[in-house]
């Protein structure tokens, strides 16, 4: 029993293998004898079960003490042990860095700015097309209603029908082009703006973000209340320069016969700025007047929210039901509807264009990061003696890591804050830029770029894992050969690298960061060019004209003709003609829209 | 607490007990095990690995130093090394014992 304790013991040099030579021939015997005697009066004192006992903990604290012994050996990763020890000397170390090689200071900061500028940027624009969801609640519970057979909406006599129905509670709210009948006076300006018109309770379904002011009331709805209306927050911007002032603000709405007078009521979001698909944002929405329209051949694009709890097939089960109830067909079909997520309608335009762009800015961001990287390993290659002088003299491994980390991160943060900069304003060029018409059949207008928190968070986030990976790498492999690359000869320290060989790596490296910013450049050009593509004609100059019955259905053939031919007539119009148009109603498309739409309008026909 | 102990003197937890049961006596490495252990009653034990690590600290710090074997030493075993406290080091553990009778006396408003 007695050689038990004994061999028990000797274990212990196992967990001291561990631990460095020195220690372990300096204190192993004694360590083993101490072992040996602790083992022997565990057992007198409580048997085996407290021998074994000790034992056990003997070796954990083995093991614990070589494994310490090991880390103070390589000197401690953090030395002193406070890890933060004189950290104001390395930052200013670091600036001291900046202003002794200003160049390639400056090379880092405009390359990981301009990368994450254009990376932000495009991300501002990517953001709501991919990522961000429709800015109200319920967004992923609205749908549009749509007939099948009718292709694309429902009779608007249908919509007014569902709304009196079992499912009125869905909502059925509009979102429909309108007029005002003449131009707004803003100041001493006179605008004509694009209007869209809301049916009554929209917001009870979509409830759209107001920057200020209030929803739309009831009586508004009246026919012959006193016009009122929301400004689009690019309106807002543009017309009133942002002014919360215009809020409550009368303003006169100049009509050949009488000028009547529009009060600003609400100021929308910046979240949103239109959900037709097929036009350009409105700077205008009012509520709509009256009774709605239900002419033979008027259709609608209704909007529900598709209550909690409730699937899509079945809330287009329960619509298609109370269709049949309240509209049953002529022909004896049975009535029948389906829906479509507005978030896809909204986004299905842009998200090829957010993609490509998105990818590609995220290819030049990846390529100025790892630019970057090799403008700071090079660097640290050149630092090799500095580094190897620093770890003589006792510096730990995280102080050496530290130098460098905090250089990248100061580099990385001015980087950053220039990359915020450019990307706000890349961010205004692109949304003053992007068409606000439907172009190639997708309308980038549909999803406002906003240059928010998420995406100033995103470029923080990008900006700050290339600046530590930036400061990790070259420390790491600085730490893991500063000797090997020196080599001491009777002249000295001489790096194996030469310093010629280091300033042609440098240069090059130079080179790229010139070639990225140069490919910055190309792609904010390409971007605009893209965003800017011609149509073949200039949408701008064209302007629309509604020709319509008196009950507001369409006009007779030879009617239409006639007033086409009055439109020609007009001073300033150099062609005018049919357009081809879902409404079925006469829409003739003016070819200028320099004419005074005063002489339009004098025809007897509305032009908007 | 225990920091700033540990940064005003170099002593701090194994090392505080380590120089308490040395005293004035020169004593092995077993002994001063369990030395520690009879003096605090069995409550504090300290495990053969941590002792010899904290006292390559001391030593290193010169508040230990190895020493001959007593005459009465009653063992042969060459494995077996002394060590005593050192003029610095009892310099040291009189400054820490006055800290600490200090803050026995201000917590005696605890009791």
């Amino acid at each position: 029993m007695a050689r038990l304790p004994r061999t028990l013991a000797r274990l212990v040099a196992l967990p001291l293998l561990l631990s460095p030579k020195e220690f372990r021939q300096r204190f192993g015997p004694e360590v083993q004898d101490a072992m040996e005697r602790g083992l022997q009066e565990a057992d007198q004192r409580g048997g085996a079960s407290a021998m074994f006992g000790f034992w056990g903990r003997g070796m954990g604290d083995a093991l614990k003490t070589a494994a310490h012994e090991r880390r103070m050996a390589s000197g401690g990763w953090f030395g002193d042990g406070n890890p933060w020890s004189d950290l104001g000397g390395d930052v200013k170390y670091a600036l001291r860095g900046w202003r002794r090689s200003p160049g390639f200071s400056l090379t880092v900061v405009t390359t990981l700015g301009l990368g994450l500028g254009l990376a932000s940027a495009i991300f501002a624009f990517a953001d709501g097309y991919l990522f961000r969801p429709l800015p109200f609640p319920g967004g992923d519970r609205t749908y549009y209603v749509r007939d099948p057979h009718a292709q694309i909406a429902l009779k608007a006599s249908d919509t007014v029908a569902l709304r009196a129905s079992a499912v009125a509670g869905f909502g059925f709210v509009e979102w429909s082009p309108a007029s005002l009948g003449g131009e707004l006076v803003v100041g001493d300006r006179r605008v004509s703006p694009l209007v869209y018109e809301v049916s009554e309770g929209f917001r009870n379904t979509l409830k759209l973000p107001l920057l200020a002011g209030r929803d739309f009331a009831p009586e508004d709805h009246l026919a012959g209340a006193p016009r009122v209306a929301w400004l689009s927050h690019r309106f807002w911007r543009r017309e009133f320069g942002g002014d919360i002032g215009a809020l409550g603000r009368p303003l006169r709405i100049e009509r050949v016969q009488a000028a009547e007078e529009l009060r600003i009521v609400g100021i929308l979001g910046p979240e949103v700025a239109s959900f037709d698909l097929n036009n350009s944002p409105p700077d205008l929405i009012a509520p709509h007047r009256g009774p709605p329209q239900v002419g033979p051949n008027r259709l609608s694009f209704p909007l529900v929210l598709v209550p909690i709890g409730v699937s899509v097939d079945q809330a287009a089960q329960q619509i298609s039901a109370a269709l049949q109830a309240v509209a049953p067909a002529a022909d004896g079909r049975p009535r029948e509807v389906r829906l479509r997520a507005l978030s896809a309608a909204q986004t299905a335009g842009g998200r090829p264009t957010a993609k490509v762009l998105l990818t590609g800015a995220l290819l030049v961001l990846l390529l100025a990061s790892m630019n970057l990287i090799h403008l700071l390993l090079s660097r640290s290659m050149a630092r090799a003696l500095e580094v190897a002088t620093r770890a003589s003299l006792g510096a730990s491994r995280w102080r050496v890591i530290r130098v460098f980390v905090v250089e990248s991160l100061l580099l990385g943060a001015a980087g950053i804050t220039l990359g915020l900069a450019v990307g706000k304003a890349l961010s205004v060029l692109i949304s003053a830029n992007v068409p606000q018409w439907p172009t190639a059949g997708r309308n980038l207008a549909l999803v406002p770029m906003l240059f928010d928190f998420r995406v100033m968070a995103f470029a923080v986030v990008l900006g700050l894992a290339v600046s530590v990976a930036g400061g990790l790498w070259p420390a790491w492999l600085a730490l893991r050969r500063p000797m090997t690359i020196h080599q001491r000869t009777a002249g000295g320290v001489n790096p194996v690298i030469s310093g010629r060989l280091s300033r042609v790596i440098l240069g090059s490296e130079l080179t790229v960061a010139t070639m990225v910013i140069v490919g910055a450049v190309f792609v904010g050009l390409g971007i605009y060019r893209y965003l800017n593509q011609p149509l073949g004609y200039e949408y701008k100059d064209r302007l629309r004209v509604f020709v319509s019955s008196d009950g507001g259905g369409p006009v007779a053939g030879q009617e239409a003709g006639a007033a086409v031919r009055a439109v020609r007539g007009v001073t300033g119009v150099r062609e005018a003609g049919f357009e081809r148009s879902v409404s079925r109603t006469r829409d003739v498309e003016v070819v200028d829209r320099a004419v005074d739409t005063k002489e339009i309008s004098a025809l007897g026909v509305t032009a908007g | 607490m225990r920091k700033t102990l540990h940064a005003e003197t170099g002593l701090a937890g194994p090392a505080q007990h380590i120089m308490l049961a040395l005293g004035t006596d020169a004593l092995h490495g077993y002994a001063i095990m369990q030395s520690i252990a009879e003096r605090s009653g069995g409550q504090i034990r300290i495990l053969p690995g941590t002792l010899y690590s904290t006292l390559k600290k001391l030593l290193k710090d010169e508040l230990v130093e190895e020493c001959d074997p007593p005459k009465d030493a009653d063992s042969e075993d060459a494995r077996r090394r002394y060590y005593r406290v050192t003029k610095a080091g009892k310099v040291a553990m009189k400054a820490q014992t006055e800290r600490l009778a200090l803050l026995v006396k201000l917590g005696k408003v605890f009791s």
